[in-house]
Order: C-alpha cells, then structure tokens, then sequence
C-alpha cells in the first residue's frame, strides 16, 4: 500500500503543468496599473451561501462589491506579463463562476489573457448562492442561483475591463503591519479530540490546536503623480463575523473599506485577501468578557472594531510605504494546474458517511448537510479511478514579494510553511482563489477531527496538503533565483 | 484617608478571614477576607534601581557570562494595593516587577525578612515579586556557575543588595499609598511568537529551523492580547500601570551588557508620553514557549523596522505602547473607587514529573561527561539533577512541589501568579474557564521552579520539554489550573 502511494505522489507531481508561461522574472520592466470597483449586491432577496440552512436575504445591511487591480509590466510598447487581481465579497467561487467568467472576457477583452485574472472570495458568509441545486429555494420573490451567477458575472467583467482600461504608469510598494483579527476556532480537549468553535470553558478543554498570523501584508499601487490608487491586504481570516445573518453584508471588509476612505483616502481600492485561514475566524475563544465590554464602551460592532484594526495597521505602515514606491520592478505570472491526491475516503467514513446520509433523507432533509454526506459516498465510489484531483494555482512576483494562491479554505500552518520558506521578502498566501475545493487540514487536525478536519469537508487530505506547500514553493523560489 | 489608617484593622481581618495554611517556617499564608466587600481603593507605588555596579555573573544561559557595561538600568517597581472600608482595612497586596530572569530560591524569603520589620503591621505574605525574564540581569543562586574569584559581584553579595533595595522599594509604596483610582482594560500587541517548531517526524524544537522541509508548523497558541491595569490619584494624574503581556522579555538575550530587555524602551516611551513618574510594573504572562523574536517572516521585520529606524527592542516597545494607549483611551472612561480588592494566598501540592528509566540513564552518562568540566557547570547541574530527583523518587521521598498562589482580585479583573515558565495554553484555559472579565496570569512569580509544558510539548521534546528542563510535567500542570480557577472562582462567588 506504502508502495502504491510513493507511485501516486510521483504520478502526481508528474501532472503538474504550467498554464501561462512567464519570461525570466528577474528583469525589471515597467509598471502600468488600473484600478476600480465594482457593485455586486442585487436588487432583491437572494439565498445565502455559507451554512447549511437555507437563509434568505430580508435586507441589505452594506453593499457586496467586487475590486480589481490590472498590473501590466512593459518593455518599451511590448507587453512583458500581466495579472488581474480580484477580490470579491462572496463566500467561494463555485465551479458556476471561473471559467464561464473567462470565456466572457475572451469576448469583452479580446487579447486579454483570461487566465492571467486573480479570483479571490473574501468569505462573506452573508452573500449569495451561486449553484442551483445547493439550497431548496423558493421559486417566488427570490432572485435564484441561475440569475444571480449570471449578473455577477457580468459585474466581474465589467470590473475587471474597467481595471484593464484604466491603466497607466504607476508604481507599487509593500509592507507589513499587524492587527489581530483571525483567531484559531479549533479547540482541543483532554481525549485528544479538537472541535471547531468548541467549548473552551469546560474543564477538558486544553487549548487551542494552532497558532494565528497577525501579520498584515500588504501592497500599496500608486500613480504616476504617487497618488494612492489601490491598496491589497492579505489578512489570515474570512470575513465571516455576522455569518449567520438573513441579510445581504460584505462583513468586516465594508467596515475596513468604509474606515480606510473616511481615514485615509476615499477613493482607494480595497481589495481584502484571506490568508491561509481555514483554521482561523474572527469569532473570540475566550476573553469574551473583555471584548464585549471593550465594544461598549467604545460604541462599535465586532466589525467595526475589525475594521478598526486593519485600518489603524494601514494607516500605520501607509507613510512608510510611500516612501517606498518601485515603478521598474521584476514582475512574473504562474498559473499552474497541480494535480493533488484526494483524501481517501476509508470504509468506516464511508459507513457513517451512509448512515447519515440515509438518516436525513429519511427525516425528508435534503439539504446541504445530506449532500455533504452523500458526496463522501460518491468520493468512495470512484476514489481508486480518480486518484487525484486538479487545482489551479497562482503564483506571482511582484518586485520582493511573491503572491501564492491556492482554492482552500487551507490551515494556517501551511501557510506559515510556505512563508518561512520561500525566498520573498514578503510572501502573500491567498486562499479560495478560483472554484473552491473546501478545508485543507493538517494531520494534527485531522488526527483531532471536527467539523473542518472530517472526510466529509476535505477533499484533499494531508498528503495533498504537503505537496500543495512544496510545489507552490518550488515555482515561488524559481521566481526569485 | 492616610497611610496610617487601618492598618491594626487589617492585621485582624487577615487572621480572623483566612483558614490559612503555612509554607516552610516562613508563617502563615492568608487569605483574603471571606466577604467580597466593596471599599475605598488606595494605592502607592514606587521604582529603584537594582542595577550593581560592579561586574556580575548574567542568569539566564548555560555559559558563563561576566558583564561589563551597563546598556540599560535593571529595576525594581512596586505596587501597593488597599482596599478600606471607612479606617478598616479589607485587603492588600504589593507587587513588585523586577528586572531579573527569575525569583530564585531565598529572593522572597530574604525581601519578607526585611520588609516584616519595617511594616509590621503588613502582612508579608501578601507581597509576592515576579521577573520580567530579562536573560541580561545578574545571577541570584550560588552554585549555577564556576565563577572567577575576584573581580566579579558573587550572587550572594548581589542578592543581599537586590534584596534590601526591593525591600526598601516595597515599603516606600506601602507608605505611599494614598486614595486612589483604578481601570482596566485589554489591548491588543503583536509580541509573543511561538518558539517551538515542530517536524514531519512529530519532533518539536526550540528555536528550531523553519526553513527546511521538514517544517510543519509552530507547535502551539499565541496570545496576542494585552491586560492593563491603570492606577490614579484622587487628581487623576496616572501614577502607575502594570501590564501583562504572555512574553518574556527576552529579545536580546546574550551579550555581556545588562540591560532590562524591552521593559526599558516601554518606560522609556511612556515617560515621554504621559511624564517621567509614571511607574510601569511589566508583568510577564504564560510564555514559557514564546519569545518576542520572530520565527518567520525575519527579513520583512527586518526591513520594516529599518524603514522606521527602530531597534528590535524599540519596535517590541511600540507594539506595547500602541497597544497600551488603545487600552488606556477605554479605561479612562470607566475608572473605580470603590473596589473589591481580595488577596487569597495559598500553597498548593503539584505532583513532580515522574523521571523514567531511559531519561534518568541519560542524565546520568552527560552530567559524568560535564562533572569535571568547570565551565560546564550549568550543564552538569541540569543533568546531575535528574539522577538526585530519580533517586528521590526511587526512595519515595520527593513529594509533591509545594507551590506559592496569589490569586489577587481587583473590581471586575483577577491576577493570578505561578512559580514557572508556564506554556501558554494553561495560561489560556485559565482566561477562558476564569468568571473574571479579565484575568492577569503572572508567570516567573513568587519562585522559580522551571518550564512547564503541556502534553504536546513533552510529546515533541525539546529543550523546554524534556526532563531536565521540567521539574513539573503536564499532569502538575493541570492540577495547577484546576487549583487557580478554584481560587479566582471563590473569590468571584
């Protein structure tokens, strides 16, 4: 058995192929840099993605918005490399969105290379359903699946054309700040056993599994007069603090948006990143006492204090990150299809995987949850001829730092894996880029379990994960020789 | 009201109120009074230094180090805490914050010895010091090292003077405590980084690379949340803060100078800010796996901090500071008088960790490989107590570790101490199971009796999990909790 999985690691890392091709990148060229947003939110109730109840939208608390940044690199009129970076307030990209998305663009923006656009969700868990089939959905008064994916698609065309459009010289700077925002959500207890959100006030809790990353990372783009035109921050969290709301509402980012152009410029593009966050939330573990008392008695929400964060640690780095604005840097573009090995289903997760299932259908639940089940049946029964599952990755230098993306909602320490050992100065890891591929657990979390560390939830397992690090790692650290 | 009232009173409430146990013909152990009773709230406070002015042997390393120039003054800070109800006194605590890397053995012996004459009628039992974990202080404990025999300030002469000027620094806040006010509230400061790695093969390391293959990830929490306590006088001018931060202060560690680590740059900037007489008590929280010094990502903070033109000791201070000064906006806006102020102190039994056949093997083949080595005497002392402790183990005479506890509460928020470099996840059960709103863990306090690791950590080794490092394992570890969160909880019932 150990014999046949060293074969499929080997097969695996064969299939790993590089979609966009990319030039030298230790070459400086020149910079041209477009910006512009975009509003997503639609004008009736919709459902909304993220758990798994059906919930639909009663109101509008904040807009949903999507943000793109074009980046292009010249050589004199010559086009070296480019990228469309795109962050969308929306809980992951399902499989309805990326690549009819690319086709679209073929036409829109002809000679634009489709694959070079950069689709992030932020995780707003209060935002809509894009796949029909997921939720049972009224048929009446509600904007279905079909229409919304339809409308969004067009919203991100027409965002990532006007980013394309508008842009001219400019020039970009990176940083680093902090702000305490994510927070590991899985508790440990005494069995050895870890659950997410679990109780961390009884006597058998022990601590919590990981750590967190209050690293910001962040990218300043600017024009050719050094003003602000676009601001990237790569926070290890979603935004998922009122995610179980029966509204429409972009989370912690409307707050970080609304403070940063009350603050610091109101025309700024706020594109929001999630880190390598599949461990992480926003929701407090403890110290839950403290907290709300320090939302009191300073007059804000949970989200506004997020955004009160992140804006003070934007605000903190901004002067420094004048000050060093590069309009000439090296600049390259990966996209790479990996082919990961999918966690193997076992035959007792395929027993329990069945009881449940058959259990829901009989209660008539055919939700979400029976199909979580059911797709572990479905994964059973044709693992062994499809050993593998692919992945679009990602990878980009810009000047010192290197952005990797990857589809996950993948746990923090494989993003400090990849930080500590790629060879930027800055490395931005991004999560739930391109059609979403669900929780990318370590084998600490899943020797733990819980909810975000079972069968059912990971598509790829630990062995993935490992492979996911060292061949983002690889394309990062050929970038930067 | 002045420093002389109540002070019969409180004697009486001390005696009457505490079941109170002993600790080693030092007397009684107290407990606060048994009524959660609000009362006027004084305070004092008071700062010396402890830095000595000759070349002393530095604690904190296995090599001997002899310092020779002062890069920054060591300090002591004290706190007095009463709480009175019109001219009785309810309770009290003093607090002291030393510059030091740990309250060896004898420190608090020899500054209750001092002070209980001076202040008799201040129970000495309610003062308790605690280390800020400096590796850049002078060593206390006779014996650690071989040191040369002249040139050199002995512990023995270091500790008599460090503890007559604690002693002196406790009373002068004792007899400066006058009606004040106090607040609290949590900030938030990106200090603390876990500092043990860990491997593919389940292997953990202190310090350990991060950069190679092998790496999986850090092994355990981060607390990056800060408690402040803010105290001031009947005019509102801030007289003191004491702030817990789950980090030692050790960023700087080594070299031949002594310095007191990030403390100094936070007393610096908040002098500059809020006047020089502001007296800041750094209180170090459970960070017996953690270090201020980033185990990743070491180039951007690098370059960030060239970007500002600050030393690493400069920007762990303005992390502090920022987070201080978020903290301290809120607290102003909700600051007591009328306080509960109770100060439970208790000896609590802590099993040892048990030392196996394999382990104390070991021990035995390096400390005969350092016995006859002078320079390693650091070495062959953390060996060679491993055989004594198996052989009293063996003989069934160790016994349990009899721990000293403070559990001090103040208003809303609590303060709890313990002997060790105490990893962070008890330090976290601890916050998460405690009734108060905010809980204060003080590590490095009252004693010293060396790492505390959790399951996982022992699991991994390492150098702040193995035997030799751990004189209690996880098992006394979670006794230590469950008898703490005992405590806070009676005293918030």
């Amino acid at each position: 058995m150990k014999a046949c999985r060293l074969q499929l690691l080997s097969f695996v890392c064969v299939l790993s192929l590089v979609v966009g091709v990319t030039p030298s990148s230790g070459s400086s060229n020149t910079l041209f840099i477009g910006s512009a947003t975009i509003d997503i939110t639609p004008s009736r109730p919709i459902a909304l993605a993220g758990q798994f109840n059906t919930r639909i939208s009663r109101s509008v608390e904040n807009p949903i918005t999507a943000t793109a940044v074009a980046i292009e690199t010249r050589d004199g009129d010559r086009m070296v490399d480019c990228a469309v970076l795109v962050s969308c307030d929306i809980v992951s990209f399902r499989p309805t969105v990326p690549a009819p998305l690319q086709e679209k663009l073929k036409k829109t923006l002809p000679g634009f290379d489709s694959s070079k656009v950069v689709l992030t969700a932020t995780h707003t868990h209060t935002s809509a359903v894009t796949e029909e089939g997921a939720y049972k959905i009224p048929k009446e008064g509600v904007m279905q699946p079909a229409e919304y994916t339809e409308f969004l698609i067009n919203k991100l065309a027409e965002v990532i054309g006007k980013a394309w459009g508008k842009r001219q010289p400019g020039g970009v700077s990176w940083v680093l700040g902090h702000a305490v925002v994510g927070l590991n959500r899985r508790a440990v207890y005494a069995d050895g056993k870890a659950k997410m959100y679990g109780s961390t006030t009884t006597n058998s809790f022990r601590g919590i599994e990981g750590g967190e990353d209050h690293g910001l990372e962040m990218l300043f783009f600017w024009d050719k007069d050094n003003k602000p035109l676009a601001v990237c921050i790569n926070v290890e969290c979603p935004s998922q603090e009122v995610e179980s709301r029966y509204t429409i509402n972009a989370d912690f980012w409307h707050d970080v948006r609304t403070q940063i152009h009350a603050e610091i410029n109101n025309d700024l593009c706020v594109l929001g990143w999630p880190g390598a966050a599949g461990d992480i939330s926003p929701h407090r573990m403890y110290r839950k006492a403290a907290e709300e008392r320090m939302l009191k008695l300073r007059g804000l929400t949970y989200t506004q204090e997020i955004g009160r964060r992140i804006t003070t640690a934007v605000k903190d780095v901004y002067e420094l990150a004048k000050r060093d604005i590069h309009t000439e840097v090296p600049f390259a573009h990966q996209v790479k299809e990996l082919a990961l090995p999918v966690r193997m289903v076992t035959e007792k997760e395929l027993a329990e995987a069945k009881t449940q299932a058959e259990a829901l259908e009989k209660k008539g639940d055919t939700g979400v949850k029976g199909r979580w089940f059911q797709r572990t049946v479905d994964r059973y029964n044709k693992q062994n001829k499809e050993p593998t599952q692919t992945v679009d990755v990602h990878i980009l230098r810009i000047g010192d730092i290197a952005i990797a993306t990857n589809p996950f909602e993948m746990f923090h320490d494989y993003g400090v894996q990849m930080k500590s050992r790629s060879k930027a100065l800055q490395t931005f890891v991004i999560q739930l880029t391109g059609p979403s591929c669900g929780y990318l657990a370590t084998k600490r979390a899943i020797e733990g379990g819980g909810y975000s560390a079972v069968v059912q939830s990971n598509r790829i397992g630990h062995e993935g994960g490992q492979m996911l690090v060292e061949e983002t790692l690889k394309t990062i650290n050929e970038l930067f020789q | 009201m002045n420093a002389n009232i109540g002070r019969r009173q409180f004697m009486n409430v001390s005696l009457v109120g505490g079941t109170g146990l002993f600790i080693g013909g030092l007397g009684r152990i107290s407990q606060g009074a048994e009524t959660a009773q609000a009362g006027s709230l004084l305070v004092g406070a008071a700062t010396t230094s402890i830095t000595p002015d000759k070349p002393v042997p530095l604690d904190g390393h296995r090599g001997l180090r002899i310092s020779n120039k002062v890069e920054s003054p060591v300090t002591a800070t004290a706190l007095a805490l009463e709480s009175c109800n019109g001219d009785k006194t309810i309770d009290a605590a003093i607090i002291v914050s030393c510059d030091i890397v740990a309250i060896r053995q004898d420190i608090m012996e020899q500054v209750r010895s001092k002070v209980k004459p001076r202040l008799p009628d201040f129970d000495v039992n309610k003062l308790f010091l605690c280390a800020t974990h400096t590796h850049n202080a002078p060593v206390t404990l006779e014996g650690r090292y071989t040191l040369p025999e002249s040139g050199v300030m002995k512990p023995s002469e270091y500790s008599e003077f460090m503890t007559t000027r604690v002693a002196d620094v406790v009373v002068e806040s004792w007899q400066k405590r006058r009606v004040g006010k106090v607040g609290w509230a949590q900030g938030q400061a990106v200090v603390a980084q876990n500092r043990r790695a860990t491997y593919a093969d389940g292997t953990a390391k202190m310090y350990g690379a991060t950069n190679i293959p092998e790496f999986r990830g850090m092994e355990g929490y981060e607390d990056h949340n800060l408690d402040v306590l803010f105290f001031w006088d009947q005019q509102n001018h801030l007289i003191a803060t004491a702030v817990n931060i789950p980090c030692p202060s050790q960023d700087a560690e080594g070299g031949l100078s002594i310095h007191a680590d990030f403390w100094h740059p936070v007393r610096q900037m908040l002098h500059d800010r809020y006047g020089k007489d502001l007296l800041v008590l750094g209180l170090a929280g459970a960070g017996g796996d953690q270090t201020s010094r980033p185990q990743y990502g070491k180039t951007a903070d690098d370059r960030m901090r060239k970007l500002r033109g600050l030393t690493r000791l400069e920007e762990v201070a303005r992390r502090i500071v920022n987070g201080w000064e978020d903290a301290f906006e809120i607290a102003r806006k909700d600051i007591h008088n009328d306080i509960i102020l109770r100060h439970c102190v208790k000896q609590i039994e802590l099993p040892h960790r048990k030392v196996t056949e394999a382990e104390v093997a070991e021990a035995h083949k390096e400390a005969e490989k350092y016995a006859k080595i002078p320079a390693q005497r650091w070495n062959y002392r953390w060996h060679q107590a491993v055989v004594e402790r198996y052989e009293a183990q063996k003989a069934g005479t160790e016994g349990p570790y009899k721990m000293e506890l403070h559990v001090v509460r103040l208003g809303d928020v609590v303060i709890t101490t313990n002997e060790f470099e105490l990893f962070t996840d008890y330090g976290v059960q601890m916050k998460a199971r405690s009734p108060a709103v905010q809980t204060f863990v003080i590590q490095l306090a009252a004693g010293s009796y060396g790492y505390l690791p959790t399951e996982r950590a022992v699991r991994g080794g390492g150098y702040s999990a193995v035997i030799q490092s751990n004189r209690i394992g996880p098992e006394g570890g979670q006794v230590l909790v469950e008898e703490t969160l005992k405590q806070i909880k009676e005293l918030f019932q």
